[in-house]
This record gives structure tokens, sequence and C-alpha cells, in this order.
């Protein structure tokens, strides 16, 4: 077994490479063989032994085999998760691909998709094949240039939807919408110098400096939000032990779980 | 060409950069295809860097290299995993897509355990502090009085909200309703809390932009304005025309709905 699972080298490893691919094009065409009756059951019993081999690693006191493997297991979990990023990039290409073949509205833009792609990832393999070359500073263009502020500036255009969002949520219908009110601008003034320089009036070192809004807004973040937040987070852990729980036995229902195989 | 890039990197860059900024808040204005275009470039360009990074940070360095370099063969069956998530492309065998999700979401809920552990027990016992510390006693009577009214607000605020959750049974009692309603009212100082910084948040990006196209890109105009001068009449005739023609267009004509 051993020898086996020992590295190759040169045609060896070519040969080895192909056999798994062989032996695993055969496993994949032995479950298309799979009985309609026994793909729920399959796909159960790998969801538990998903979830087993963590709950094990965990429960068993430390120095145990399955902590061994670990780092494996995790690597191959990310290495096979990545496999993903392609479907994303299938289906891109597939919309974009559609609106310039049939010359859709606005298909120049697909066109400026595919340009955009295909520049940065190849700016990028050629820069780490040749950081001398004319890729490197072509990468710092298109990422910092282009990627970058599009980003941010992209984000920041929330600053102004958030406005109008603010006139609907804070529209003043009860105590509550209030108390939110006044917690924001407390919150959004003390965060800034203007809400420090309304309140400056009063002296820092008196009886009431805790009336000032900066030192208000950071009692706000501190004390009740933290509070707030932690008393939400302990929620949403104990529910997310319980959905874990449900997931790892298989007895969640939804349109992953009930749709006909 | 790639001497040109390579010597005007940094002026492309920070002209490309006030470009961008220029068609992302064009929509501010209203809908356009200057906005669109560069939106589709933003995609294209996350998302070929999204592959690049993959590629580079993860797969090279953890798979390949292992497999190729190292000569861990036995690494090739992750490719056959990995493939089988686009079984769902295939009607027939779609099914072999939900068994690799499916190990996928059983890993996860087992990691749940153990994230509940190590996450939430740490905060639990950061959590249930004591009224009053030595050192806070020995700071004085005034400086223990605010610490534990402090720490008592903190566990009011903390039960208040936990009681708003709960859900397995009917808060029928009056003394789980008020706390419940209570828990309701400071929930609302905490969204408002998260509110007010986000939008905070939101504004530090808008004046980093703000601040860029002041600070950065303007004085690389004012330094290039001897040739700056003579794109700027066009520029702006450009616009007025731009504007002129989107205000002459004629709105869309909306189908209406059938009257009886």
């Amino acid at each position: 077994m051993h020898t086996l699972f020992a590295p190759k080298h040169g045609v060896e490893l070519w040969l080895y490479i192909a056999g798994s691919l062989v032996i695993g094009a055969g496993l994949l065409l032995l479950l298309c063989q799979t009985p309609q009756r026994l793909r729920k059951p399959v796909i159960a019993f790998v969801t538990f032994l998903g979830g087993l081999y963590f709950t094990l690693e965990f429960l068993i006191p430390h120095d145990n085999y399955f902590t061994h493997v670990m780092p494996e297991v995790v690597n191959a979990e990310i290495v096979v998760s990545c496999f993903t990023l392609f479907i994303g990039i299938y289906n891109l290409f597939g919309v974009h691909g559609r609106a310039i073949r049939r010359k859709q509205p606005g298909w120049y833009n697909s066109v400026a998709f595919f340009a955009a792609f295909f520049l940065i990832a190849s700016a990028g393999f050629i820069k780490d094949m040749r950081p001398d070359s004319a890729a490197t500073p072509l990468f710092e263009i298109l990422f910092n240039g282009f990627m970058n502020s599009l980003q941010s500036t992209t984000f920041s255009l929330i600053a102004f939807y958030i406005v109008s969002a603010a006139y609907r949520a804070f529209r003043i219908r009860n105590s509550e919408s209030v108390l939110m009110m006044i917690t924001a601008m407390i919150i959004m003034l003390g965060l800034v110098p203007l809400g420090s320089a309304l309140t400056s009036f009063i002296p820092a070192n008196s009886f009431f400096s805790f009336l000032r809004l900066e030192k208000l807004s950071y009692f706000i973040l501190l004390l009740p939000n933290m509070a707030v937040q932690r008393a939400i987070a302990f929620g949403v852990g104990v529910g997310s032990m319980a959905m874990g729980l449900r997931i790892w036995l298989s007895l969640e229902r939804g349109s992953f779980f009930d749709e006909e195989l | 060409m790639s001497k040109f890039i390579t010597e005007h990197a940094p002026a492309i860059t920070l002209w490309a950069s006030a470009l961008c900024t220029f068609a992302v808040y064009s929509i501010l204005y209203k809908e356009n295809k200057f906005y669109r275009f560069f939106e589709h470039v933003f995609l294209g360009l996350a998302t070929g860097y999204s592959f690049y990074l993959t590629w580079s940070l993860v797969m090279k360095p953890r798979w390949w290299d292992v497999m190729v370099g190292k000569g861990v063969w036995a690494w090739a069956f992750a490719a056959v995993f990995g493939s089988m998530f686009y079984f769902m492309y295939s009607k027939k065998h779609a099914w072999i897509s939900k068994l690799i999700f499916g190990l996928f979401m059983g890993l996860s809920a087992g990691g749940i355990f153990r994230e509940f552990y190590e996450i939430y027990f740490p905060q639990l016992g950061a959590t249930m502090r004591p009224l009053a510390t030595n050192e806070v006693i020995a700071e004085g009577p005034w400086a223990t009085t605010v610490y534990v009214a402090g720490v008592l607000l903190f566990y009011v605020i903390l039960f208040s909200v936990i009681s708003y959750f709960f859900f397995s049974f009917e808060q029928k009692g009056k003394m789980i309703k008020a706390s419940s309603s209570l828990g309701r009212t400071f929930l609302m100082i905490g969204f408002g809390a998260i509110f007010g910084a986000t939008v905070m948040g939101r504004m530090t990006l808008f004046i980093g932009r703000f601040n860029f196209l002041v600070n950065n890109w303007a004085p690389q105009v004012a330094a290039d304005w001897h040739w700056f001068k003579y794109v700027l009449p066009i520029l702006v005739i450009a616009a007025v025309a731009g504007i002129i023609l989107a205000l002459k267009k004629k709105p869309v004509e909306t189908e209406e709905p059938p009257t009886e």
C-alpha cells in the first residue's frame, strides 16, 4: 500500500495519473447506473460520512487519526471546491457568448466582458511566469486603475442609495423607529469630527461629558450594541448547530432534499 | 506597445481610475450606456481576477504542484470529485452533483460542532462577567458603581434580546412578554447602531473616491494642463451634446393595460 501511494516521477507518474482518471471515470459510470431508489440513500450516506469525519475528529480526544489527516482533508476540501469556480465562469460565458452570437441589444458590453476577463487573467499568468515583461505593469493598470476603482466606486454608490433607504426606514411611525433613528444619528455623528464639534461645548472632564456625541456613540457601540450582537450571535450559533444536525442526518426538507432524483 | 505601457503605467492607472469613477457615478444621473459598459468591464475583470487568483494561489500550489511536481498522483482523484459538480448540467444524471454537494454540506455540518465550541464558548465565557473585580473595587466606589451598572445593563439587554428569540414556546406569561418587548426595543438600538456604522462605512468609500479625484487626479490634470486645455473643450461639448440628445430622446412608449 505504501509503495502504491509513494510519489512517482516521469512517465510512471503520468501513467498513474491517467490510470486514476480512468478509474474515476469508471466510478462515475458506475454511479450513472445507480437505480433511482438508491440515489437518495446514497446521498444521505455520503452526507452523513462527511459530517461524521469532523464530528469524530472533534469528539475523540486529541492525537487521533482524524486529527492527523485533517490538513489533507481540509486541503482536499479546498481544492475540490475550487472546481466550482468554473461553473460560474461557464455560466457567464454562456450568457455573454449568447448575447454576442445573437447580437442582442448591448452585445458590445459582452465583448467588453470577454476582453476584460482574458486581459487580466492572461496578464496575471504571464506576470507570474515573466515578472520583467510588460504584463506586470499591465496587470497593475488593470487591477489598480480599473478593478479597484470600479469596486470601491460601486460600493460607495450605496452611500447614495442608502439615503433613500434611510428615508423609508426612518419615517417616524412608532417609538421603535424613533429609537432606531436616534441611535443611527448618534453613531453617524459620533464617528465624524462634526459630531464632536457639535457637543464640544460640554467640558471633557465634567460630569456631563458622557453626553458628548463621540462618547455617547462609543458607549452605544460598546454596551447596548455589543450585548444585542452577542444575543443575536448566540441565537445564530444554536440555530446553526440545530441546522447542522438536520443536514448531517438528512432530516432537512426543502427543494434540495425533496426533489425527485 | 509594451514600452509605452511600462513607461506610462502610473499615468494610465490614474486616468483609468478617474474614468472608472466617473463612469460608475454617471448612473446617479440616469441609466446610460457608459455605465453599462464599465459595469461589464468590472464583471469581466472580477471574474478573470478570481480565475487567476484561484489557480495561482490555491489550485497550483495545493493541487497541481503537489500532484505533478512532487509526484503525489492520488491527487488526480480531486479532478474526478471536482467534475461531479458539472453533472448538474445533465438532466439524467444531475443527482451525481447532489452527491458531491451533499458531501460538502455534511463536512460543513460536522464542522459546525467544532465551530460552536471554538467560537461561541469563549464568547459565552467572556459574556458571563462578574459584577465587579478587585481591580475595579480598588478604583473607588464611584468607579465600582458605574462598572456594576454597566455589567447589569449588559445582562438585562442580553437576556431580554435572547428571550425575544424564544420561539420554542408561546410567549404567554407577563414576565416573558415584558422581557421580549424590552428585547425588541434593545434590538432597535442595535439595528440603529449597525445601520449608522454601515452608512458611515459607505460614506468612507465615497470620501475615498472624492479624495482621489481632488488630491490625486486633479493635480495631474493641472500638471498636464498644456495638452488637457485642448481636450477639455471637446469633452465639454461632447457632454453637452450627450445631455441634449438624452433630453430630446422620445420616452419609451409603454403598453397600457387593456381597459374595459
